[in-house]
């Protein structure tokens, strides 16, 4: 006959006697031998970088110097220094630009495929939008890089004056206001196809009948997108614009490639601030609070989403 | 930032820290312009280390002295036509196997080299040296000419190189590891001489190597750059490796097709011109798709290049005869002005504020752009590109026009040296001065000309090149490099940053040039200690 103590591990329950504890404690020592390996290559390769290059935040940290603690000197600097804020001011302009536009461009596609009748032809369409999705950012920056080019060979150059829209090509990157809002554009048609591959999933799942009610109840097309659509598509921007402004707020491989931060400093956001600082100046400390700072709001601002946002979109 | 846990060290120190901390980069050295402290340099045989300064190893020195490099040494290093034949030079491993130091060591060409080393080196701690280990920048396959001294080296002395390719960027940080560690491997490593010299020699990291060129004639035979470059307060710590400068890329069939008038392109072919002719040429292919001119203005490293050759050119000098460092001068807000001012006109590309290293070499090569200021590297892919005259020239670099307060003719220099491990033990040391004094002779010199497309320092190359048709445009890039110049300054690759930034910065017009170079003369201030 079995009894509780009879069953093991992994079935259902234990007695309150030692047998079932040392049972208890020794499924619990299994699973985290389980899943050790996984931790480890999390604490390689994510935990002690990040300790690392907080700790190294706090000194002087430069090649040929012996290591020195100079406490919170490194972030006084930063936050004094006019420079950082020119940068974290593109970054937020780059990072809610490109969310704007993807999740309004990502939104605005999916709507339209989820209006195509037929299967195949839905299923095609997302297929060859996802491509841009599929290259690698800094070979989509090249090939807008050359797309963009100023002076007649550039694609939209010969594009535009082909079609007299301009008498003569312009230099898109080499603008100082227009660089930041094309490289803004370049990331936002990059990551758009997330957003609508994730809206067009939350679009399928609606029941049709919520729309059959709007009918019945003479809903015009726009009160039904407002009242029926947006509401159960909410959690579904909810991970587009987490995902999509995390990545943009430290995108470094689509402005570098295309302008290096130029012209000037019009598009240098803070990532590449830390790539100068760090890979190119050798100050090390003080990179590492710059990436402080940058990992610091980007966690602030996911878990703000996770436990407040998501929560809200689950009530 | 820097600080002592917990006082506030104010942020004058802390530039000065990260200066000589750059030194990885190198920069640093000699602040204020006084000699090293520490260290010495090594006659008295104290050695010198990372408390800074001067480079020691004094048992090498004086083992050194023992060798005689200064005996005999016009028989062993220079070498006439007659001596070493054409023909003889011509015997060199096939493309494709010129990376690998068997193929030179059985070719004619290396066979028949006529350096050798000083007499009765066997004798001395290097003979019993097998192999000396050189740290080099980046792959073997893009550096013949190396390869081939090596090999001359190997055969002449039966020692090893085991060389040690590091990739480029990673190199300068690499070597201020292994130096401040105090490892004695590598034993020979480059230098970057504009940016690492004085930093290196600052913390001791360079074993001086005076009794290599032992006497003051035997620096006669080579550019006046060399000695510039190579020697800090007297004492010499390196030897040739690679030297490029400027020169200027010409498509003088396409000037006069363009409208620009046959005197002035004759001028620009001639090397007489200025930059009112330059104007002239911009002027004439304004509209027409193709540029005039051009100039890389996003770029770390090659914005300050452009724009030093325009300061130079106008007659800028950074370190003034009492050590000052100065950026502000009229010569340098001139240079950039006039970079801004061509750009505003649309003389040069709009883009110029997106154009980093290649841009120039690949515009020209593509025939989107008349004439650019780029290294003499480019010489073998323009012919190939578009044939010799009336398609393609190279020339002279540019004086500075009306505007300039001193017109110069004038270009930038930026030669890498080969300097020896000061933690290497004695013999080592040798066997490595034992490869500078290869590194000095006209074989290597000629293979870095004629071979690998480099310029060289030994003027005996230029003109025997020139006599037997050897390399291309010979005549023209032995009178481009004659005006070449580099100046060498403490911290310069600190201060190369800032000055990058601000110069990118006026170039995009978000300063002007005075509010820019004001700025970077604020840093170099600081970081210098200057003005205080």
């Amino acid at each position: 006959m079995a009894t509780d103590t009879q069953t093991g591990p992994g079935t259902h329950g234990y007695s309150d006697g030692l047998r079932g504890r040392v049972a208890k404690a020794a499924n619990e020592h299994v699973v985290l031998t389980m899943m050790a390996p996984a931790l480890l290559v999390i604490l390689a390769i994510f935990i002690y970088p990040v300790t690392y290059m907080v700790y190294q935040s706090f000194f002087l940290a430069v090649p040929g110097v012996p290591l020195r603690f100079v406490g919170l000197d490194n972030y006084v600097e930063m936050l004094g220094s006019s420079s950082f804020w020119s940068y974290f001011g593109h970054t937020m302009f780059y990072s809610f630009g490109s969310l704007f536009l993807t999740v309004t461009g990502g939104l605005t596609i999916a709507l339209a495929i989820n209006h195509v009748q037929r299967e195949y032809l839905r299923n095609t369409y997302s297929t060859v939008l996802m491509f841009s999705w599929a290259i690698p950012l800094a070979v989509a920056a090249l090939i807008w890089n050359w797309i963009l080019q100023g002076g007649e060979f550039g694609l939209l150059n010969m594009v535009l004056t082909d079609l007299g829209v301009l008498d003569t090509g312009y230099a898109w990157l080499a603008d100082q206001t227009a660089a930041l809002v094309v490289v803004t554009m370049v990331d936002a048609w990059a990551r758009f196809p997330f957003a609508m591959i994730v809206f067009l999933a939350g679009l399928q799942s609606i029941p049709q009948h919520m729309y059959d009610a709007g009918d019945v109840d003479g809903a015009t097309t726009f009160q039904a997108f407002r009242n029926i659509t947006l509401p159960y598509l909410r959690p579904y921007f909810a991970i587009v614009g987490l995902i999509t402004w995390m990545f943009a707020f430290r995108a470094f491989a689509v402005i570098y490639p295309m302008t290096q931060g130029g012209p000037g400093t019009a598009t240098t956001t803070l990532s590449i601030y830390i790539y100068r600082q760090g890979m190119v100046n050798l100050q090390f400390g003080y990179a590492s609070a710059v990436a402080t700072f940058l990992v610091g709001i980007t966690v602030i601002v996911a878990a703000f989403y996770v436990t407040v946002v998501l929560e809200r979109i689950e009530e | 930032m820097a600080r002592d846990s917990g006082d506030r060290v104010d942020r004058r120190e802390l530039l000065k820290y990260l200066g000589v901390g750059s030194l990885t980069a190198a920069s640093a050295g000699c602040m204020g312009g006084s000699p090293p402290a520490g260290g010495g340099g090594g006659e008295n045989g104290s050695g010198g280390n990372a408390s800074g300064g001067g480079g020691g190893g004094g048992d090498a020195l004086a083992a050194a002295q023992e060798v005689g490099f200064a005996d005999n040494w016009k028989d062993r290093r220079m070498a006439s036509l007659d001596e070493w034949p054409l023909e003889k030079r011509e015997q060199i491993p096939p493309e494709g196997k010129r990376s690998d130091v068997k193929p030179w060591r059985n070719s004619g060409a290396v066979k028949s080299a006529p350096w050798s080393p000083p007499d009765g080196w066997e004798e001395t701690p290097a003979g019993d040296v097998e192999k000396l280990q050189i740290l080099n920048f980046g792959s073997l396959d893009y550096d013949p000419a190396t390869v081939a001294t090596y090999a001359m080296f190997e055969e002449a002395t039966g020692i090893e190189i085991e060389p040690l390719e590091i990739v480029v960027d990673q190199a300068v940080s690499k070597e201020a590891a292994f130096l401040s560690a105090n490892k004695g491997q590598p034993q020979g490593f480059l230098v970057v001489t504009g940016q690492s010299l004085t930093s290196f020699v600052q913390n001791g990291y360079l074993q001086q190597v005076d009794p290599v060129m032992g006497e003051e004639e035997m620096w006669d035979p080579y550019l006046s750059l060399a000695e510039n470059n190579f020697q800090i307060d007297g004492h010499t710590y390196l030897s040739p490796n690679i030297n490029e400068g400027s020169l200027v890329h010409t498509r003088p069939k396409l000037m006069r097709e363009n409208g620009v008038d046959d005197e002035t392109v004759q001028r620009i072919l001639d090397g007489e011109y200025d930059w009112n002719d330059m104007e002239t040429v911009m002027e004439a292919f304004k509209g027409t798709g193709i540029a005039g001119w051009a100039y890389r203005g996003a770029s770390l490293v090659y914005t300050v290049r452009d724009w030093m050759k325009m300061f130079y050119q106008a007659g800028g000098q950074i370190v003034g005869d009492d050590g000052t460092v100065t950026f502000n001068s009229e010569a340098g807000i001139v240079a950039l002005q006039k970079m801004v001012e061509w750009r505003e006109k649309g003389l040069v590309p709009k883009e110029v504020v997106n154009y980093t290293q290649g841009d120039l070499a690949d515009g020209f090569l593509s025939g989107q752009i008349a004439m650019v200021p780029v290294f003499g590297d480019l010489v073998p892919r323009a012919v190939e590109q578009h044939g010799k005259a009336p398609n393609y020239r190279p020339t002279v670099q540019p004086k500075g026009g009306e505007s300039a307060p001193n017109p110069k003719r004038r270009g930038i220099a930026a030669p890498t040296g080969f300097g020896i491990n000061v933690n290497a033990d004695v013999g080592h040391k040798l066997a490595a001065m034992l490869y500078m004094d290869a590194r000095w002779s006209v074989p290597s010199g000629w293979f870095e000309f004629v071979v690998e497309g480099n310029q060289t320092y030994a003027k005996d190359v230029y003109d025997q090149a020139s006599e037997t048709d050897a390399a291309l445009f010979a005549d023209v890039r032995g009178r481009a490099v004659e005006n070449n110049v580099q100046e060498i300054y403490p911290q310069s690759r600190t201060i190369r940053q800032t000055l990058s930034e601000e110069l990118q910065t006026a170039i995009a017009g978000d300063k002007s040039p005075e509010e820019a170079l004001n700025a970077v003369q604020e840093f170099a201030d600081t970081v210098l200690g200057q003005n205080e």
